[in-house]
């Protein structure tokens, strides 16, 4: 069995220490998880190590950790992935794998932060429950299950806390709702029975922390373990209330939104003096009678445009005058708009999480890719599963190495 | 290797605001030989931004853009990071699922445009993973005629091209995540490391929440660690 070398970040508060790394080794199968070693040092080496665990099968949500900085569950996460993982970056095999407690979270001990704060308190504040309008009906509330399919990827929280801990906007601004607790709040908006919609949507568009102080940083699609893509939650509720609810958020970010599309569909291409300017102050009335944020923020970013122009960042004087960017060539302008006209009509949403992503194509589809071919899965970047299974890419991938394969990966295992 | 001849769309900050995107990209694919063909008629990626409004939107407009990139018989390349995230979401949607693409296809038919899955093994690709995957960094150090040596480069990547790793190509290509450390090496420089490498730069709210943004900004340029040690000796 391999052995593997966990770099524990220590706390123990009761010593009046600061906290400190810990090297243990632990001989295990690289299939067993980062938890199955760090239990292992507990019960073997140091009983003083604190982990906080329960069901070890990724749905309790208990061990949320950072492993090798990347904040997850140590019970899905296998040693040998994690070595991979460390040795990856320091180019190093033999390189440590790091365990840390979660960020942006107080640490009560070792591995063990304390979630009041950043996450409960978080949770609760959205008002996680139905809020159904009327008197109840009789029975049970009948619901069309294609109505509920929206909610199921919300719904599939744990309430691990990785997503709050990898977010860089609460690193920034420890008031931000979060991303748990805003894909919760998608969970109660996206539900038929609910009957506080508007309600819900309007409270957090008008906290200066709420839905518009997402950077879109991808870091807790990345760390939420069971597919939530807490941020896409976060992007529908922007969509249901801007557009749906037609409210203006308190951050700006539907006009900002509005004026970036608007932009695109007259010229094609970004025309970002026009974008800074109706972001702020929007169409004839906006700056007819600016607000005083728009004033504020306008004034603020005239140092930036100055300074761009003094060091060469800024290659023209006119591109710092909005509407004065050019459009797209020739009728480029006119198919874009037509675009437009097709997507604003349909707005369909497709969510993968639902629909998952194609299977093998059908037999019958084969004959419709002989080009695929060509120049063969070399360059293929996302198709790998359904190509995989077409025709051509079976030809092209020559059948001598498909023989070969297999063996390394084998004798590779640890 | 022939040379390489790609389809290339510049985005829209390149004509903009950070013109030295374009303008040192070009010096060097023309002094590495690689061929660009520029996609002047294809639209703004949304940046994530019109997506935010209506994805479908989003992945039409991206749509067109890669059916006219596909129809140069080329495979595509971007520069920027937000283009390469914002497009590879939408081609993961469009790829996922034929009546969709089919869906969003029609909008495209007036112009005679189709995107098409798989074409020919068609990719979009960020600069940075062209030097890297197709290029080589082998080769490229061939090409280093002053190395740059005793300077010290702190990689900053942006979001986008890093996350979510299952959307952007990280499962056939795990290490796009230190092409910028394996750059700085082959140009004969010294990567250091720094916390805020793969953080964000808070841009996309400075609009909307100022404060966050440019603590943001200050977190992953400005992190203790950064400056003090160099990550690893260039070899």
């Amino acid at each position: 069995m391999p052995e593997y070398t966990l770099k524990v970040r220590r706390y123990q508060p009761e010593t009046g220490e600061g906290p400190y790394w810990q090297e243990f080794k632990v001989e295990l199968d690289p299939d067993l998880s980062v938890l199955d070693g760090l239990l292992k040092v507990r019960d073997e080496q140091d009983g003083s190590l604190v982990v906080r665990c329960s069901c070890r099968a990724a749905i309790c949500g208990s061990c949320g950790t950072k492993i090798n900085g990347q904040s997850t569950l140590a019970c899905k996460t296998q040693l040998g992935d994690a070595q991979h993982g460390a040795g990856r970056r320091a180019q190093d095999g033999t390189a440590p794998i790091v365990v840390e407690p979660m960020g942006n979270m107080p640490v009560v001990k070792d591995l063990v932060t304390d979630m009041e704060s950043t996450h409960w308190e978080k949770i609760r504040r959205v008002t996680p429950w139905l809020l159904p309008e009327g008197d109840p009906p009789e029975r049970e509330y009948v619901v069309p299950p294609e109505s509920m399919i929206d909610v199921t990827q919300s719904m599939a929280c744990i309430q691990c806390g990785a997503c709050v801990s990898a977010c860089l906007s609460m690193e920034a601004d420890p008031e931000f709702v979060g991303p748990a607790a805003l894909a919760k709040a998608y969970r109660f908006v996206g539900d038929p029975r609910d009957g506080q919609t508007r309600e819900r949507l309007y409270d957090l568009a008008q906290d200066p922390h709420g839905i518009y102080d997402c950077t879109h940083c991808f870091q807790c699609v990345d760390a939420c373990p069971k597919g939530v893509a807490p941020m896409d939650q976060i992007m529908r509720l922007r969509r249901k209330a801007g557009h749906d609810q037609d409210i203006d958020d308190v951050n700006n970010g539907r006009r900002h939104e509005t004026a970036f599309t608007k932009i695109i569909e007259r010229k094609g291409t970004l025309d970002e003096s026009l974008l800074l300017q109706e972001s702020y102050a929007q169409g004839f009335v906006g700056k007819l009678m600016p607000t005083s944020g728009a004033i504020k923020g306008l004034l603020g970013s005239l140092p930036t445009a100055i300074r761009g122009l003094r060091t060469g960042k800024m290659r023209s004087l006119p591109k710092l005058i909005p509407g004065v960017h050019h459009k797209l060539p020739g009728d480029a302008q006119q198919h874009v708009k037509r675009a437009y006209e097709h997507a604003e009509e349909h707005r369909e949403e497709l969510n993968l999480y639902i629909t998952g992503e194609e299977e093998i194509e059908p037999e019958a589809d084969e004959a419709q890719e002989p080009l695929a071919s060509a120049v063969g899965g070399g360059r293929q970047d996302m198709d790998k599963v359904t190509e995989g299974g077409s025709e051509a890419a079976g030809e092209a991938a020559p059948t001598p190495e498909a023989d070969v394969e297999p063996e390394p990966d084998e004798e590779g295992d640890r | 290797m022939a040379d390489l001849k790609l389809a290339y769309w510049p985005g829209c900050v390149s004509r903009g605001f950070t013109p030295e995107l374009h303008g040192s990209m070009a010096l060097v694919a023309d002094r590495l030989g690689i061929e660009l063909v520029e996609l002047d008629r294809a639209n703004c990626c949304g940046a994530g931004v019109i997506a935010e409004h209506n994805t479908e939107l989003a992945d039409t407009l991206n749509a067109r853009t890669f059916a006219l990139a596909q129809s140069t018989g080329l495979a595509m390349m971007n520069i920027c990071s937000t283009c390469q995230g914002a497009q590879s979401e939408c081609q993961q949607r469009l790829d996922a699922d034929s009546a969709y693409r089919a869906h969003i296809n029609e909008a495209l038919a007036d112009e005679g445009l189709e995107y098409e899955k798989g074409k020919e093994g068609w990719t979009n690709k960020n600069f940075l993973w062209i030097l890297v995957e197709e290029y080589g960094l082998d080769r490229l150090r061939e090409q280093v005629t002053r190395p740059l040596g005793e300077l010290r480069v702190g990689p900053f990547y942006g979001c986008y091209i890093l996350r979510p790793k299952h959307r952007i190509g990280y499962e056939d290509h795990p290490d796009r995540d230190l092409y910028l450390e394996r750059l700085i090496e082959a140009l004969g420089a010294t990567p250091v490391e720094y916390d805020g490498a793969r953080k964000c730069c808070g841009f996309p709210v400075i609009t909307m929440n100022r404060e966050t943004s440019l603590r943001q900004r200050t977190r992953s340029t400005r992190t203790p660690t950064a400056w003090s040690r160099p990550a690893r000796s260039a070899t």
